[in-house]
């Protein structure tokens, strides 16, 4: 059951969907964060998955394909968002003593 | 190229100086220091012109082209290029001493005549930009190159007659001079074009040293000789302000009086006798043009006096009799008297520019008064003034032994003596005898009766001193008469003068005599100052005062323009510039304000809007695929 790619492939979904529904349906940006964190890890599941159980991706020059390789840049990205992202949430903090994500809709239509 | 440098540049490049300092540094230099370089300048370009004279007169009078470089090829065969040069000639000579001379001395009177004026430096540095642009017309060897000259004066008359740009009549006088300058542009393009074709030069010794003879012998006058002939009349008429196109020029009297001396009488408007003098040999090559230029010149003549018979303002009474007097020059022309033709601009020059610096004086005395119903009695105020207005009165009269009387009688004398001069020879006599009274009633009106103006502003030195020299040379002038025949005369290479002084004629003496009687009626009428006959309020009187319905012909075309460009205006412009943009503005306005409904700005619902797309993508890509 291990050996099969079917097995973390249920797991990257069950993880990605978590991390969605967690998005949908809470109001606190920290734990919106950390759903975007699940969501983002779901899909390096994916790729070191489809990297270690095919041979039909090649990498670059004939060599292993590349999925590991985006796990890093997948990684970086999540460091450097949550920088930003957490920077956001104290200055919307300070400006307007809340961060409930409802009461920010001020680019409604 | 020539290889010594020839001292005539510099008459053309010392009012361009001029212009150019006064013009950039004019803030710098302030009112005495503008009016000192541009006079400066000027008077340089007379000292010049002066020495040119005086090597000509004695020594080698042959004309003398100076070529600078080559300005355009022409595509004839063969190859044959627009030099840019000048011709300076006993013909471009006089021209130009009267353009140096009299301007230098306008210069000078508008130093003290303009000195309240806040714009001194743009005033100075348009006189100059005039005089470089007469100066290039005049010495200009070529019909190409001249039409830099004649456009450079059509725009500094334009510039100075809307001098005062903040009076609504000046902006609009000028305007109507420039359209009807640019219709004699226009004229002088298709004359240059006509060359090119089918002489294949414009240069005037080519012309009139090789092109010209030739056709002369074959006794043949062809087509393009007619069309250019043409184009140089209409150039002509529209500088000069004959009739038809002379509508212009009673209304550029919203200038300063300067200007009005300077171009409206003693040179600009010369620049159409200059023209048609230069071009002689086209007139001798299409005597039907020569003659019907005899005959609008005369006629000319007639209205432009009745038009000044009736006048009220004082300058306007000085508009019409230039333009009278300008008739006199092409029916000199017309007739085949070129060097009479000549000789009266020089005198007219001098006295023209005499009468309006003198009514310039008189209107500032007035303090801007210019009706002549409303002067009066101004002799016994300002006697030096009045001296010199009737010096030039009599001048512009042609009473006997004035430098007006020479010339005037040199006209007729041709006129009489030309085949078929009969009827030109007596309708120009009576326009001497209009001019003599009309001069009379200006005067007596202005400076006789009683006085109507209280303490009127009296003239200072430079003002005077420049009229009082105007004055010496219109009494004087007359006597240079057969020396100046004789100094003129290799100008016209082909042309035999045959004119001798007339002044012992028994025409001169009739003309003498009427002069004088119709002087002598005028004193009857307006001798006392106070009763003015001619100043009524009639409706025939009010019409030939406002120029006998030319100005409402031409108004009909302007009219029918302005209704056209306000039928597109309100029309095509409208709907394409106003209605259809703010209509496609307003649409997308009204798109977007329906799209941004559907904006909630909620994270979540972008968030299952993505899912749902992406999530539907997905499912229907696999179902393309024939999967799951």
């Amino acid at each position: 059951m291990a050996n099969s790619p079917e097995f973390f492939l249920i797991i990257s979904a069950l993880v990605f969907s978590l991390g969605l529904v967690g998005m949908a349906v809470r109001r606190n940006p920290l734990v919106m964060f950390m759903s975007i964190e699940l969501m983002l890890n779901a899909s390096n599941l994916a790729f070191v998955t489809f990297s270690r159980f095919t041979t039909k991706f090649q990498g670059f020059h004939g060599g292993p394909s590349d999925g590991p390789v985006f796990t890093f840049v997948v990684m970086t990205i999540a460091a450097a968002e949550a920088v930003v992202g957490l920077g956001i949430i104290i200055t919307i903090f300070r400006n307007k003593h809340t961060v409930d994500v409802d009461s920010m809709a001020t680019l409604k239509g | 190229m020539t290889e010594n440098f020839d001292p005539m540049v510099l008459t053309l490049l010392l009012p361009i100086l001029g212009a150019l300092v006064v013009g950039v540094a004019g803030r710098q230099l302030g009112k005495t220091g503008s009016a000192f370089v541009a006079s400066a300048a000027v008077g340089c370009s007379f000292l010049i012109v002066l020495s040119t004279v005086i090597r000509k007169l004695t020594g080698n009078p042959v004309p003398e082209n100076i070529k600078l470089w080559d300005w355009a090829a022409l595509p004839t065969t063969p190859p044959t290029t627009i030099s840019f040069g000048l011709y300076v000639d006993s013909l471009s000579l006089t021209l130009m001493s009267v353009i140096t001379g009299v301007g230098f001395l306008i210069h000078w009177f508008s130093s003290e005549y303009m000195e309240h004026d806040p714009d001194v430096p743009r005033f100075f540095t348009l006189l100059n930009i005039f005089i470089a642009a007469m100066t290039f017309l005049v010495l200009a060897d070529n019909y190409a190159t001249l039409i830099i000259g004649w456009g450079g004066v059509g725009f500094a008359s334009f510039g100075l007659i809307g001098f005062w740009r903040e009076k609504p009549s000046a902006a609009a006088a000028s305007k109507k001079a420039f359209v009807m300058n640019v219709i004699g542009d226009i004229g002088l393009m298709v004359a240059v074009f006509a060359l090119v074709k089918y002489a294949g030069t414009v240069d005037y010794t080519t012309l009139f040293k090789e092109v010209l003879p030739g056709l002369t012998n074959n006794g043949q006058a062809t087509g393009w000789l007619t069309v250019v002939t043409l184009g140089l009349m209409v150039g002509a008429y529209a500088k000069s302000a004959q009739l038809p196109l002379h509508t212009w020029l009673p209304d550029a009297m919203e200038g300063p009086t300067p200007v009005s001396a300077l171009i409206h009488a003693a040179t600009m408007v010369t620049a159409g006798v200059y023209l048609l003098v230069r071009s002689y040999m086209f007139l001798e090559l299409v005597p039907a043009l020569a003659t019907a230029i005899g005959y609008l010149g005369v006629v000319t003549a007639l209205f432009a006096a009745c038009c000044a018979m009736v006048q009220t303002d004082l300058k306007r009474v000085l508009a019409y009799s230039t333009m009278s007097q300008l008739g006199y020059m092409f029916l000199a022309v017309g007739v085949g008297a070129y060097g009479a033709a000549v000789f009266h601009l020089v005198t007219h020059a001098f006295f023209k520019a005499l009468l309006f610096l003198t009514a310039g004086i008189v209107i500032h005395a007035a303090h801007g008064e210019q009706d002549m119903r409303k002067l009066g009695g101004l002799g016994r105020q300002m006697p030096a003034t009045a001296v010199m207005f009737a010096v030039g009165s009599l001048a512009l009269a042609g009473f006997p032994l004035t430098a007006g009387f020479f010339s005037k009688e040199a006209i007729l004398h041709a006129a009489h003596h030309h085949p078929g001069g009969t009827p030109l020879f007596v309708i120009g006599a009576l326009v001497a005898v209009m001019t003599a009274f009309y001069t009379g009633r200006a005067f007596f009106l202005t400076f006789l009766g009683p006085s109507k103006i209280e303490h009127p502003h009296l003239p200072g030195a430079p003002t005077t001193a420049s009229c009082a020299v105007l004055m010496l040379l219109s009494l004087g002038a007359g006597s240079i008469h057969p020396d100046f025949q004789a100094f003129l005369d290799p100008s016209m290479t082909n042309h035999a003068f045959a004119i001798e002084p007339g002044a012992t004629s028994g025409a001169a003496i009739g003309l003498s005599v009427a002069v004088v009687v119709a002087i002598a009626i005028a004193f009857a009428m307006f001798g006392k100052g106070d009763r003015d006959p001619l100043g009524g309020e009639s409706p025939p009187l009010v019409g030939v005062r406002n120029g006998a319905g030319f100005d409402p012909f031409y108004a009909f075309f302007t009219r029918a323009f302005s209704a056209l460009g306000g039928l597109t205006a309100r029309g095509s412009d409208h709907f394409l510039q106003e209605t259809l943009p703010s209509f496609v503005g307003r649409s997308f306005g009204s798109l977007s304000l329906v799209l941004g409904q559907i904006h909630s700005g909620q994270v979540r619902h972008y968030l299952l809007v993505i899912t749902a797309c992406v999530t539907t993508l997905l499912i229907f890509s696999l179902v393309m695929r024939g999967g799951v």
